[in-house]
């Protein structure tokens, strides 16, 4: 199987791109945002386009490892006819980036265009807010081979859009996924709204193009529509040919020309791609390469990795940042960002672990305190009794302690219950205050559970 | 059908017509403006003028034929 996709996203911009109506399409009454311009009534004529919407372009280009193109750029008219298109045609550039590259899979180009409004095919309603605002698309070669490599492929691709700061995520996403098996012709896929449904969409497609070549039926070359409630993909249409959209330049766009030292401008402004900055935290910090995939999976939270590691061991850092940040923020359904955590916390509870001022499980209750309070680590510590470790002995007394008051415990322990020794483990964290370390504790009943036998 | 035949008659011509026709160099625009771009600004909008024309349902959307190929 050989795959390409062709992914729009749309860019962050408080405007259209050819008009000045607001782009917060979600939060607005339905047909709000509309004007004479994208709503293309007779006579209207388009704004300059949006600057914001241009450096975008360029940025997201060069991330993506693209040439600029030094030839004159310009907006043509793709006409097509549906009803999420009022003017019959949409305004889409030639490419502005070509020949670019994310993780082996070659990038053919990179454009500017603009959306559609939000056509209910079932229901037979359009809702214009979202015709005009500016999207992205990125035309990838054929050069995957299976849809786990499209999906690994498109997750990678979001995280370099997240880290651009000029496009929406993945929410704003809708791929076109061109597939073709060996005997078969290709089919494009519309409608794929998510990476899962990208997914879904090849798998189904494969098996059913393989099903078709086994029973010598011929695969039309065609548009599908992928139906994500039923997750499979029925005929939408026969696919146009780039003559059956009668390209023809906008004669109301005047042309672009990116100017190489406005490109040289936007390039050494724009952030780090995810993909590259992986690979340098690998090599620069000597962590395994999932650390760094973790690590580098926000902006924010690969930025705060980068200043901790100036002050504590980068190994260390990147272990309890893979873990016990992610798994706090995860659990609290935050972004890092919106987390609040410092890096100036992170340095002094990282400290308090290497220095042994307070045990693994200490740094744990103390990270489930960090979102969203400002209290350094120390502080929190004091407050919940948490600083300090416990001397072995003094653990050893605790174990002591709760296997007497514990019979039916150990007693199930005996009988093979599992769970009994959790039980007990639990038993002298409550008694030491958490201070003791788990696995020594659990090791020091088995221990004297065995003698006793 | 009469009107049929005339327009492929129509067409014939005018395909004959546009052999005689040298190779042009493309010449898209009348004015030579490069780099025309805006500011990113947004200005909030009163639809109602725009929509008094079209048929909308209660919540405000445009309705338009069902597609063929949902069933």
């Amino acid at each position: 199987m050989i795959c390409g996709l062709e992914i729009h996203v749309q860019l962050d911009t408080n405007s259209k791109l050819f008009c000045d109506c607001p782009t917060n399409y979600q939060e607005a009454a339905i047909n709000h945002n509309i004007c004479y311009v994208c709503f293309n009534q007779p006579g209207a004529k388009p704004y300059p386009p949006n600057h914001e919407a241009i450096d975008g372009a360029i940025k997201i280009a060069l991330m993506l490892g693209c040439k600029i193109t030094p030839e004159l750029t310009y907006f043509q008219r793709k006409h097509y006819d549906y009803p999420d298109l009022p003017s019959g045609y949409q305004r889409t550039s030639i490419p502005i980036g070509f020949e670019g590259d994310l993780n082996g899979v070659r990038i053919r180009e990179v454009h500017l265009e603009e959306d559609p409004g939000q056509y209910k095919p079932d229901l037979g309603i359009v809702d214009f807010n979202r015709s005009g605002i500016p999207l992205i698309e990125i035309v990838t070669e054929p050069d995957m081979t299976s849809p786990e490599e499209a999906r690994k492929f498109l997750k990678e691709l979001i995280r370099v859009l997240e880290y651009s700061g000029s496009a929406r995520g993945e929410g704003t996403m809708r791929a076109d996924v061109n597939i073709s098996l060996e005997g078969g012709k290709r089919a494009e896929i519309k409608n794929v709204n998510s990476i899962k449904g990208a997914y879904k969409a090849l798998k189904f497609e494969m098996v059913r193009q393989k099903n078709l070549i086994k029973r010598g039926i011929e695969v039309k070359q065609e548009t599908r529509a992928f139906l994500e409630s039923q997750m499979i993909t029925v005929p939408m249409r026969l696919k146009e040919e780039a003559d059956d959209y009668r390209y023809i330049p906008d004669p109301d766009l005047p042309p672009m020309l990116a100017e190489e030292e406005h490109v040289e401008y936007v390039r050494e402004h724009m952030p780090e791609p995810s993909h590259i900055k992986t690979e340098r935290f690998v090599k620069e910090y000597s962590i395994p390469e999932d650390h760094a995939r973790v690590l580098t999976s926000e902006i924010d939270l690969a930025n705060a990795f980068e200043e901790v590691a100036r002050e504590v061991d980068p190994k260390f850092a990147a272990l309890w940042m893979r873990d016990e940040v992610k798994r706090v923020v995860y659990y609290n359904k935050l972004k890092f960002k919106e987390s609040e955590i410092t890096p100036a916390q992170l340095v002094e509870l990282f400290n308090m672990l290497l220095n042994k001022k307070i045990t693994t499980k200490a740094g744990q209750r103390i990270m489930e305190k960090l979102p969203k309070n400002s209290k350094m680590p120390s502080t929190i510590a004091e407050e919940m009794g948490l600083l300090g470790v416990v001397e072995v002995d003094e653990v050893k007394r605790a174990v002591k302690q709760v296997l007497k008051e514990n019979p039916e415990a150990v007693n199930d322990y005996y009988k093979g219950q599992k769970k009994a020794l959790n039980y007990l483990v639990g038993q002298v964290m409550k008694l030491t205050r958490g201070k003791a370390d788990p696995s020594h504790t659990n090791q020091l009943i088995r221990d004297e559970l065995e003698v006793k036998d | 059908m009469k009107i049929e035949k005339e327009a492929e008659e129509i067409l014939k011509k005018f395909s004959e017509a546009l052999q005689d026709i040298p190779e042009l160099e493309e010449t898209y625009y009348i004015v030579d403006n490069l780099n025309r771009e805006r500011e990113d600004l947004a200005h909030e909008k009163d639809s109602t003028k725009l929509l008094r024309n079209s048929r909308v349902d209660e919540d405000g959307n445009v309705m338009v034929e069902k597609s063929k190929w949902t069933g």
